[in-house]
């Protein structure tokens, strides 16, 4: 079915739209899940409690040209919020490592105005992510965003570990550059 | 920020991003495009090579072995113990020396069974002699074959007339004829009751034969018993002179 005729089944509280939005998107939200807790358990609730944010969300909300993004991005939320609650020692310490890769090419030290001008960094950085090729988008944001590692990335796109690992390098020194650029002290 | 929430500085990335990262899978990239048609290209190249070459081993070591007693041998060998006559191999315990069991109770092979046609004697015939041979048995057939091949068919008896109206043996190689006579006769049922049987093939110009064309005549009886064995029947064919 049409992603805005589930938003619109949404709007209109229909619990039908829960059911659809399972069937079309269930498994890659499960698999986004699964990506970040390694626990297919776990990940089982993320998707339920997605579905239930995504419930209490629309309306407002009206996600009708990106909908599979906007369930992502809570999934996502969701995930790494289980892991920081603590319950997934072992998973968190590989946000530590995706962080610590981070670490070089975005400001860390944190400030009253660079807190502020978060909003600013996340757009920057969404700007520099966009000008990117192709291909190194993709792995950027497969690692970034979808927290992969960078085995799975290689398997999915077929290619070598070492490629992925020098696109991802040659993409932080960019990103430093770039903010840089843009007036961020990194 | 420390730790891992620099992460979150990815969480409100552009939708569109994220949809493109989750719908890519293989990149095809130029480089990698060119590497699989390479390694694909090897393989085919691989299988059209092997292909002949298996036929042509299968046609070379398959479809000429021999039944030998070495197989056998080699079976036994192998850890199957070789059984000996009366000890199980049918329930009359007969069996033929090349490995086939015969009688009413065999499990092979079949009367019916048309036994394979050998190619023409390797000595030709002389082109202008033409033999007149008898097949005796309860179907008596004569044949006149000529340049080694059956140019006419009679029926000597009545049960060799009926036997010839379902038959086209003319234009068929002396040996293919022989063949095809004695597998109709085996589906007449004229030789299930005989374990060993003497046919006769009579020459009415046996004294006027060469030696080679009685060679001929001989390898042509020769082949017949040898096909009739393979299908489980022991047959002995006399070849004399018309009395």
């Amino acid at each position: 079915m049409d992603d805005s005729k589930i938003i619109d089944l949404y709007f209109m509280r229909d619990e039908q739209a829960i059911t659809l939005t399972a069937k079309k998107y269930g498994q890659k939200l499960n698999s986004i899940s699964f990506g970040i807790l390694g626990d297919r358990m776990m990940a089982e609730e993320c998707e339920n409690d997605t579905y239930l944010k995504a419930w209490n969300a629309i309306p407002p909300a009206e996600p009708r040209a990106h909908f599979f993004a906007f369930l992502a991005k809570i999934t996502r939320r969701l995930s790494i919020s289980r892991i920081r609650d603590g319950s997934r020692q072992k998973r968190s310490a590989v946000l530590v490592e995706l962080s610590s890769e981070l670490e070089l090419c975005l400001p860390c030290e944190g400030t009253v105005e660079q807190t502020v001008d978060q909003k600013l960094l996340m757009q920057s950085i969404s700007v520099f992510i966009k000008k990117l090729p192709s291909e190194q988008r993709i792995i950027f944001v497969r690692r970034y965003w979808y927290l992969e590692s960078i085995d799975q990335i290689a398997k999915k796109l077929g290619i070598g570990e070492s490629k992925v690992k020098s696109i991802l390098s040659g993409g932080r020194k960019k990103l430093k550059e770039h903010l840089e650029k843009e007036g961020f002290a990194v | 920020m420390r730790g891992d929430e620099l992460l979150d500085l990815f969480e409100d990335l552009d939708e569109e991003l994220i949809e493109e990262a989750a719908e890519a899978t293989i990149l095809q990239a130029p480089v990698y495009k060119k590497r699989r048609t390479l390694l694909i290209a090897c393989v085919c190249a691989l299988l059209a090579l092997s292909f002949p070459m298996v036929l042509l081993f299968s046609a070379l070591f398959l479809e000429d072995a021999p039944v030998t007693n070495a197989g056998k041998d080699e079976e036994a060998s192998n850890g199957i113990e070789e059984s000996e006559p009366g000890e199980g191999w049918s329930e009359d315990g007969q069996h033929s020396d090349n490995g086939y069991i015969s009688g009413e109770n065999s499990f092979y092979p079949p009367e019916e069974s048309v036994a394979p046609v050998d190619p023409m004697p390797s000595v030709p015939l002389p082109d202008e002699q033409t033999i007149t041979l008898t097949l005796q048995a309860l179907s008596s057939v004569s044949l006149q074959i000529k340049e080694g091949v059956v140019c006419a068919v009679q029926g000597e008896n009545e049960n060799g007339k009926a036997l010839l109206a379902d038959l086209e043996l003319e234009g068929l190689s002396y040996p293919q004829a022989l063949n095809t006579l004695f597998s109709a006769m085996m589906k007449k049922g004229e030789f299930v009751s005989s374990r060993l049987l003497t046919l006769s093939l009579v020459s009415e110009n046996m004294d006027e034969l060469t030696k080679v064309e009685k060679e001929i005549l001989e390898q042509g009886a020769r082949t017949l018993e040898q096909n009739a064995e393979s299908n489980g029947n022991v047959v002995k064919i006399v070849v004399t002179p018309a009395v």
